[in-house]
């Protein structure tokens, strides 16, 4: 018995030291950049979130470029993609023949699976070459007169090819979440609306959606959390140029784009180190609060249901 | 003899109820409407899928053979000539070096969450779990490079090297494997754990003889979806491993640098030169490959151990 009771504890023991590692790896993770960040902070206060210049020879650093090009990506992305994962959801959980379902659901599974480097390959060898020779002339001839889709610069990179892309990566993520949110309506209250002559879209309309929205919601949290973080893709396709979009067209700079790009260089010299580690401070930021509200919506709507679409990629 | 007559024609028993048909018409319309913008979104969604495999195969074709997946890249730039045996063997060396780290972290907190956790620790727990989850792998990646690799202030000092990349990898694969073991756990039936603690075994014996055998296939899930994110990763390796055109001689300082398939890819988009922009979508056929393979994996065991939780 005293074995048995010893190997018990042990193993307790043991457990609680992994635990206790990960809690580590969490906090050392946000204390460094905390900690790193906290030099620029101090320097350029508060305001390093709306001054436009980003001059590192003159140690001027502000944030607003960044963060506009970062909102400008994930909203248009946002944009296009609620729609069509809404769509997709909805067609995978009501519409869609039931022997159809498994195979289908595999194929959007192998969309989230797919990793960010190849997406951005195929923006640049597909989606660029598209837009520059299809897209833009078409806009550049009939659209011109509004500034906000007016091309400057016929290059095919900007804001709209990464959105483009990035749609595709949150794509499946917010479709999964709806087909699940739709998935958790009681079947009785949705075979009643039937029996009484209502249609699929009835149905859909009166019964599943009020009932999933809240699910859905969480859904578009999260997507948007992980279109704020993409990183890999945006470098690729952006156009890296720091000046504040003003058209869907034109080129720009997110923060992760930036970090990927300048964070290496950025290390020698520390104030510049750590004005680069604030951009991360507010994606890390912008993270956290968004997995939170998302999580705890998804929590009560769907009971934490295991999702495999929310971390493919990278 | 009852007179049986259609209810729907009746008028007489209808008209309190007046159908109207036009109105019905209409709604079956919007249906159909509805149903086919689902069946156009699913196909916009679904084709990139199709259309990356497609082109990268279109592009990438001549490049792949025997040749490309055996050998080291060589020619100027570097990679006109050779293959991607660098970063093949450098991903097994990430993988390795992860799995290490992220194996008994995440399984030892999804068990500790589903056998010892208390309701209230448990949420604090979970929570952090899926923040881990959530934080963008370019911060992974700073993060990794102030803890390893910066050669000033405090941290491992190791480089830029497999070991640093592949612990950063670790951090991103832990909390997967994390939360599908707790599910794995959660999803064997009560009775079974119960049993066994009510026959006098401790969690300890109850884990080993019991929990172990009947959450293996999801733990392994969780294993084989953490190396399918991780080989697909470039954000986090970019501040702590970079790249190696040959191989490593080691995997911490100077010369630990490993060669990835992910960078190898970023690296060869990056360049002005078609033959590597082909070699980069070669490149991404291997790569795709690999995930492919592994998502047959996860398939199959979730296939034969019964465990619907994909």
């Amino acid at each position: 018995m005293f074995t048995l009771k010893y190997k018990d504890d042990l193993f307790r023991f043991i457990l609680s030291v992994f635990v206790l590692s990960v809690i580590s790896i969490f906090l050392i993770a946000v204390a460094i950049i905390l900690y790193y960040s906290y030099p620029a902070i101090m320097k350029y206060g508060i305001s390093f979130l709306w001054v436009k210049e980003w001059n590192p020879p003159k140690e001027i650093f502000g944030a607003l470029t960044f963060i506009a090009g970062t909102l400008a990506v994930t909203f248009i992305a946002l944009i296009f993609a609620i729609p069509l994962s809404f769509g997709i959801g909805i067609f995978l959980q009501e519409y869609c023949p039931h022997f159809l379902r498994g195979i289908f659901t595999v194929i959007i599974e192998i969309l989230a699976g797919i990793p960010s480097v190849i997406f951005g390959v195929w923006g640049v060898l597909v989606v660029v070459p598209w837009l520059r020779t299809t897209v833009e002339p078409f806009f550049d001839k009939h659209f011109s007169y509004i500034p906000f889709l007016r091309v400057s610069e016929n290059i095919g990179y900007g804001i709209l090819a990464a959105s483009i892309v990035v749609m595709f990566m949150i794509l499946p993520i917010i479709a999964s979440i709806t087909k699940d949110s739709l998935a958790s309506v009681p079947k009785i209250a949705k075979d009643g609306a039937l029996a009484m002559g209502a249609t699929q879209l009835d149905v859909i309309k009166d019964v599943s959606l009020p009932y999933a929205l809240n699910g859905i919601y969480g859904g578009i949290v999260l997507g948007f959390g992980r279109a704020v973080g993409e990183t890999i893709a945006v470098v690729l396709l952006i156009g890296n140029q720091a000046i504040i979009p003003k058209s869907l067209f034109s080129v720009g700079y997110t923060i992760s784009s930036l970090l990927a790009n300048t964070f290496t260089f950025a290390v020698i010299n520390p104030i510049y180190a750590s004005a680069e580690v604030e951009l991360a401070l507010i994606l890390l930021l912008i993270s956290l609060i968004v997995n939170i509200i998302g999580r705890n919506i998804l929590d009560r709507v769907i009971g934490g249901k295991f999702n495999r679409s929310q971390f493919g990629g990278g | 003899m009852e007179k049986t007559t259609d209810i729907r024609d009746d008028d007489e028993h209808m008209a309190a109820f007046p159908i109207n048909r036009g109105y019905l018409k209409r709604k079956k319309i919007y249906n159909g409407i509805a149903a086919l913008f689902a069946v156009i979104a699913f196909i916009i969604g679904s084709f990139p899928v199709f259309h990356i495999i497609y082109e990268a195969i279109a592009v990438g074709h001549q490049y792949l053979n025997w040749n490309f997946v055996s050998t080291l890249p060589t020619g100027f730039p570097i990679g006109a000539k050779g293959g991607m045996l660098n970063a093949i063997i450098g991903d097994v060396y990430l993988i390795v070096i992860s799995s290490t780290l992220a194996i008994p972290l995440g399984i030892g907190t999804g068990l500790y969450l589903s056998l010892f956790g208390k309701k209230r620790t448990n949420g604090i727990l979970r929570l952090l779990n899926e923040l881990m989850l959530g934080i963008p792998s370019v911060v992974w990646g700073i993060v990794g490079f102030y803890i390893f690799s910066t050669n000033a202030g405090p941290g491992f000092h190791l480089g830029f090297s497999a070991l640093a990349g592949g612990l950063t990898l670790g951090f991103i694969m832990t909390p997967i494997i994390t939360l599908l073991t707790e599910q794995a756990v959660n999803h064997i039936p009560a009775s079974y754990v119960e049993g066994a603690l009510a026959m006098g075994a401790t969690k300890w014996q109850a884990t080993e003889a019991v929990i172990v055998k009947a959450a293996m296939g999801g733990i392994f899930i969780g294993i084989l979806l953490g190396v399918m994110n991780i080989i697909g990763q470039t954000a986090p390796l970019l501040f702590t491993n970079y790249y190696n055109t040959g191989l490593p001689t080691g995997i911490t300082g100077s010369g630990g640098a490993v060669g990835d398939m992910a960078m190898l890819i970023f690296i060869y988009i990056h360049e002005p030169s078609k033959i590597l922009h082909y070699k980069a979508e070669a490149a991404s056929v291997v790569l795709l490959l690999f995930i492919l393979i592994i998502d047959l994996g996860l398939r199959l065991i979730s296939y034969l151990t019964k465990r619907f939780i994909l």
